[in-house]
Order: structure tokens, then sequence, then C-alpha cells
């Protein structure tokens, strides 16, 4: 076949075409971006951390429905989210995480679990300058430098340990053990709460054990050795399992305290309802006093079918989006670059207390301080840039975990 | 007070020896017939543990008849991964059958995390108090776990020294050539071998799971101390694998009450050297020689 001038002149004006559709093409999608501001969930929606995942992303998803249906933020721009899963797994949490930033341009990465993921990506957040909120409890959070990109809310190993020592000095208990894996978590629980506990006149002795034994007698023969009141758990589900069988048949008369991550429900199937009898569980409950609380909780629980309970960290979803979205509001600019320093001053405890979207965007607009108080904890944020959540405490009866209240510190 | 302490930590140590000689002793046979460490076995006991579990819940069979077809299911995988997997590699070095045991493990491990999921699981037995026997006690699952012990190493010696197969075993141990030619059907003993080796691996793992609770890393957990309470114990010998690994709960035991319970895995592997520094063929061993 011969190629003619009349064919190539052809040829060549429907490429012609094509291309100038495409330009077309990208000229809108770059007018669309103009329009609305890009959010990024990054939520554990499989394997170790789906129990949460879903929850957290739901509450992030509440919040952006509220900030929209009120007009949007930054001169009537809509939030637009963009979901991925970050599996649980540091790998799989950073592709993600480069997919929203180069792909989609998000200006945050809410709602990561893992510690693992979440000093996996945020390196990668504050090269980008993009904001990471996140309920991970490593203290290594805490002593990294964040550049205000990366914001902690969960409650950190530290002030998991801190409430278990408030929790039990408020019980009157004197003399206590304290039983702690041997890796940082456990380790930095038992510090705070031995600190605690002794600033109120008790006397507390840690036990470290190491992980995966077959049995842990010889630790709990040493830990109840000083015949304390209450033993104190800085551990896991496995290991609590087995510690617990085998304090049931020694029938000791001990207390015990865990964070909720090892004393929880797959606990007290584990060991049944009479060693679990009387164990008490620790950890961060929502913002119950909030006025915004009753309605977030009715919303959540019709949108998933579960107890706003079940899962602390859904409720700090919706103030993680919350927080991005006034800081915005108040920097008048939809990047992150832009309103990253602007998250702290919207929840400053200095400014008017303020409890849904809605005040808050109208005191910001009217020019007015404020300090954001979420459904899912007051979002106070310290030196550091973590903000402690509401604490509370369960104890086991009859099989199952019941709500007791707040922990007030 | 301290010597009651003492005496309760030993008899503490001895019922997690026991629970390591179950295991270690399967470990301990396959050595002593194919001439290698095979790091799968641990992950046998896993899966024994397991299969008793899907038997007792899924299928609500009583438990010992669970646990029965748990340890037959264990012994007939451990009879395959040695007919289809090492009887090839039998003329190669002993680190090609060492290597090829690391991915049989790993192939179990995952398999085990692929249908039951990683999370704990655990057998639906009931709790029990201890019993006291004046200032000492014991939890009947750890009597459990000495009394299985104690009887499984009374039959294996037993069937070792005096019966027909027994003579074939070590005849086939000592010198696989010479056997053969003098009559022994040297395939059988050896099949055999791993069928009783994996079996008593399933029971070192139901038991285990009893005590402890079921997750993938249930059996890799021990491979460590069964290894070493065979290597103590001296390689092949079945009495020697028992005082082995009651020495290491004894002394891992009295580590962790009297010194501190991190350096538990410390003073194991402490004596366990002094021990090969004065006889290096371990306690009970004789010269073995492996290729």
């Amino acid at each position: 076949m011969t190629l003619t001038r009349r064919d190539l002149l052809e040829r060549g004006a429907g490429l012609a075409t094509l291309l100038a559709a495409t330009a077309g093409g990208v000229r809108i999608s770059f007018a669309q971006e103009g329009d609305e501001i890009r959010f990024g969930t990054l939520c554990p929606i499989t394997r170790a951390g789906s129990i949460f995942g879903p929850g957290i992303q739901k509450g992030i998803e509440l919040a952006a429905e509220d900030v929209n249906a009120l007009g949007g933020i930054v001169g009537g721009k809509k939030i637009k989210l963009f979901s991925e899963d970050t599996q649980s797994d540091p790998d799989a949490g950073v592709r993600a995480a480069k997919k929203l930033i180069e792909v989609n341009h998000v200006q945050t990465l809410l709602g990561t679990w893992s510690s693992g993921v979440t000093m996996a990506i945020a390196p990668i957040c504050i090269e980008s300058k993009v904001v990471n909120m996140n309920v991970s409890g490593t203290t290594d959070l805490r002593n990294m430098d964040k550049k205000e990109y990366v914001w902690p809310v969960g409650g950190s190993n530290i002030t998991y340990g801190k409430m278990m020592g408030e929790y039990a000095v408020k019980q009157g208990y004197k003399k206590c053990s304290f039983m702690a894996f041997n890796n940082p978590s456990g380790l930095t629980l038992g510090d705070e709460f031995k600190k605690v506990f002794e600033a109120a006149g008790g006397t507390c002795e840690i036990i470290v054990y190491n992980p995966n034994q077959p049995s842990y007698r010889a630790e709990l023969t040493k830990a109840l050795a000083s015949k304390p009141e209450v033993i104190a758990l800085g551990s896991y589900l496995p290991d609590t399992t087995i510690i617990l069988k085998e304090a049931y048949a020694l029938g000791e008369d001990v207390k015990w305290i865990g964070p909720i991550w090892a004393v929880s429900p797959a606990l007290i199937q584990a060991v049944g309802a009479d060693a679990a009898e009387g164990v008490v569980s620790i950890g961060a409950v929502p913002n119950d006093q909030s006025p915004a609380y009753a309605s977030f909780k009715e919303r959540y629980e019709k949108a998933t079918g579960q107890p706003v309970m079940a899962n602390p960290f859904a409720a700090m979803g919706y103030d993680m989006l919350a927080a991005c979205a006034l800081a915005a509001e108040m920097a008048k600019s939809g990047k992150a670059e832009d309103f990253h320093t602007k998250i702290r001053d919207v929840c400053s405890p200095d400014g008017k207390k303020v409890y849904s979207i809605k005040e808050a965007l109208e005191a910001i607009r009217a020019g007015e301080a404020i300090d954001y108080e979420g459904v899912g904890g007051n979002m106070d944020f310290d030196l550091t840039g973590e903000a402690a959540p509401y604490f509370g405490y369960w104890v086991a009866e009859n099989g199952e975990l019941v709500f007791k209240g707040r922990i007030e510190a | 007070m301290s010597l009651r302490l003492f005496i309760q930590t030993i008899i503490d140590g001895i019922s997690t020896g026991a629970i390591v000689a179950l295991v270690a002793v399967g470990l301990s046979l396959v050595f002593r017939i194919s001439r290698f460490v095979n790091v799968a076995h641990v992950d046998l006991a896993t899966v024994g543990a397991y299969v008793t579990l899907l038997c007792a819940t899924s299928l609500a069979l009583p438990f010992g008849v669970a646990a029965a077809i748990g340890i037959v299911v264990v012994a007939v995988i451990g009879y395959l991964s040695y007919a289809l997997i090492y009887r090839r590699l039998r003329h190669e070095r002993a680190i090609t059958l060492i290597i090829a045991s690391v991915g049989v493990a790993f192939f179990l491990r995952y398999l085990v995390t692929f249908i039951w999921g990683s999370n704990q699981l655990a057998f639906d037995v009931p709790l029990l108090r201890a019993y006291r026997f004046g200032d000492f006690r014991i939890s009947p699952y750890d009597l459990l776990i000495i009394a299985t012990a104690l009887a499984v190493f009374l039959v294996l010696h037993l069937v070792l020294r005096y019966s027909a197969f027994g003579r074939s075993l070590r005849a086939v141990s000592d010198n696989p050539s010479l056997a053969r030619v003098a009559g022994v059907p040297t395939e059988r003993v050896i099949g055999i071998m791993w069928f009783i080796g994996a079996g008593l691996a399933g029971v070192g793992g139901i038991l285990l799971g009893i005590k402890a609770v079921l997750t993938p890393y249930l059996g890799w957990q021990l491979l460590l101390p069964a290894f070493a309470a065979v290597i103590l114990g001296g390689v092949g010998s079945v009495g020697g694998t028992l005082a082995g690994a009651l020495l290491i709960g004894i002394v891992g035991e009295i580590a962790a009450v009297y010194w501190l319970p991190t350096y538990r895995i410390a003073a194991v592997f402490g004596v366990i050297v002094v021990v090969l520094l004065l006889r290096p063929q371990g306690l009970f061993g004789t010269k073995a020689v492996a290729k």
C-alpha cells in the first residue's frame, strides 16, 4: 500500500483532533481539581487492622459529608475523598500513600492505624507536604520531628500507661506488679504506669518477660511473690491468654488490669468467662460529653450497624477530617502546605470551645479563635504534636466486657 | 518457704520440659534415621493442633477422637513429606535436606495461616484449677502432659530396645547398607520411623495447644528448645532427649524465678555450652556421625 499525500493529511488531521480532545480532557480535569479539595484516607481496611479501619473510614466520610453539606470550605470548595487500604502492612501502605499523593494529588492521608505503617509513610508525608493523622501508639512518633505534618490522635503507649496507672490509683491499690512484654510498647507502658502509681504512694515492681513462650508461670510466680493487690499488664493477646489461664489454675486472689488490645472480647472468648471475671480493660473512648456526639453516634451506627463504642477510633476519624477542613478554612487554602500549621490553631485550648463543624466554620469566618472539641477526643495537641483521647474502663462480667465509665486524669 | 519455692520451680520446670521433650523426641528419631535436622518437624506439631481443633469444633467430635485424628493426619503428612521429598534427596548432603525441610516448614505454616488465619484460636477445653499436694500445686493439664511424655518415652524405650522393629531400626540407623544386605526392609523401617516421629510432633502440638493458644507459630517457637534438647541429650538418644528437655525446662524456670525472666533462654544456652564443652557427644550420646 502506498501512502498518498491526501492519506497523510487525513491521518494527520485525525491525530490532531485526538490530541486536541485529550488536551481538552486534561484541561477539564484540572478545572475540576481547582473546584474541589482532595483529601486522602489511608485506613487499614483489610488484615490485622480491619476491625478498626472501615469504622475510621466511615468517620472520615461522615465529616466530609458534613463539610460539603454546609457548602464546603475555602470559598465554597467541596471535599473530595480518595481512599486506599494500607492492608495493615508498611509496604502496601507506602504504595497506597504514593498512589494517593502522586496520582490523586491528595492533601491528606488520614486514618493510618498500625505504627509500622505510620512510621513508614511519615517521611513521605513530610517530604510531599501532605498531612497525616493517625491513631498509632508508638512513642517514636513523639520524638520524631514531624514538621506539623504528622499528627497522632489515638493515644500513645505513654498515655495508655499513665491512664492504667490513674485507674489503679483511683481504686486505692497500694501494691502492684506490672508484667511487661519485652518490647518498646510493653516497657513504656510499665515505666509510665510505675511513675503514676509510685507518685501516688504505691509500690510497683516491673517483671519483664520474653514473648513466644509456652508458659509464663515463672514470671507469674515472680509477679505474685510480693503479694500484690493487682497485676497490671503491658501485653498482647496470646501472652495475656496464657498468663490468665495459668493464674486461674493457681487460684490466686489478685485483680488484673490490661490495655484494650490485650484485654478484649477475644481474650474472654479464649480463656472463658470464669478466668476472665473481673479483669479490667483500659482503652480510648469517644467524647460522649460533646453535644455533637449523639448525632454522630446515631449516623455512624445506622451506617455501619456497629456500636460506636466498639471502635473508639471511628469518632477520631471524624475529628481528623474536621480538624483539617477547619485548618484549611482558617488558612483560606486547600493546600496542606498552607493549612498544616493551622491545625494546632483550630484545636488550641485558648480559643472559644466549639463542638460541631458548623459552629466552628461560623466562628472562623467571624474571625474568632476557636478550640475544636471533637466527638472522638478533645484534639488538644501537646508540645510533641500528639493529642490524647479520653479514656474509659471496662470490666469482664459473666463473659462480657461491660463499659463502666471514663477515667478522669 | 525458699525450699518450697525451689521444689515448686522444679515441678514447673519439669512440665515445661515435658512439652519440649514430646516435640524433641520425634526430631531426634528422625535425625537418628535420616541424619538431618527436620526443621518442619515443629510445624507438624502446629498442624496437629489445628487439625484437632477442626475436628473438635467444626465436626463436633469428642476431644479424644479429634486428637487421635489430628495425630494420624500429621503422621501421614510426615510420612508423605519423607516419601515425596526427603527420600529423593537422601543422597544429597545434610544441608540440602535441611534447606528442603525449611521449605516444607514455611509451606505448612502458611498453609495453616491460609486456612485458619493468623488470629489466635483456642481449644474448647474447660479451665481447671491446680491440684494441691500439701504446699505444692500442679495443674491437671501439666500432669497430663508429664504423664503423656513419660508414657511415650517408656513405650519408645521398650519398642526400640526389645522389639524386632527396634532392632531393625537400630540396624538401619547404625549402617543402612549393612542392614539392607542383612535382609532388613530398610525403606519400610525408615518410612515407619517418619510416621511415628511426625505423629509424636502432633501429640506435642496438641498438648501445647491445650496449655497455650493456637497460632500459626505454635510449634515454631519450640524449634530452638527442642533442637537444643536433642543436642544436649545426645543426638539420636531417646533417653538423652528426655533428660535434655527436662534439664532445659528446669534451668529455664530456675533462671526466670531466681534471676530474670528475660535471661531464661540465655541461662539455658549457657548450661548447654558448659555441658557440651565437658561432653561433646551430649549427656547420653555416643559419638554420632552426621553427614
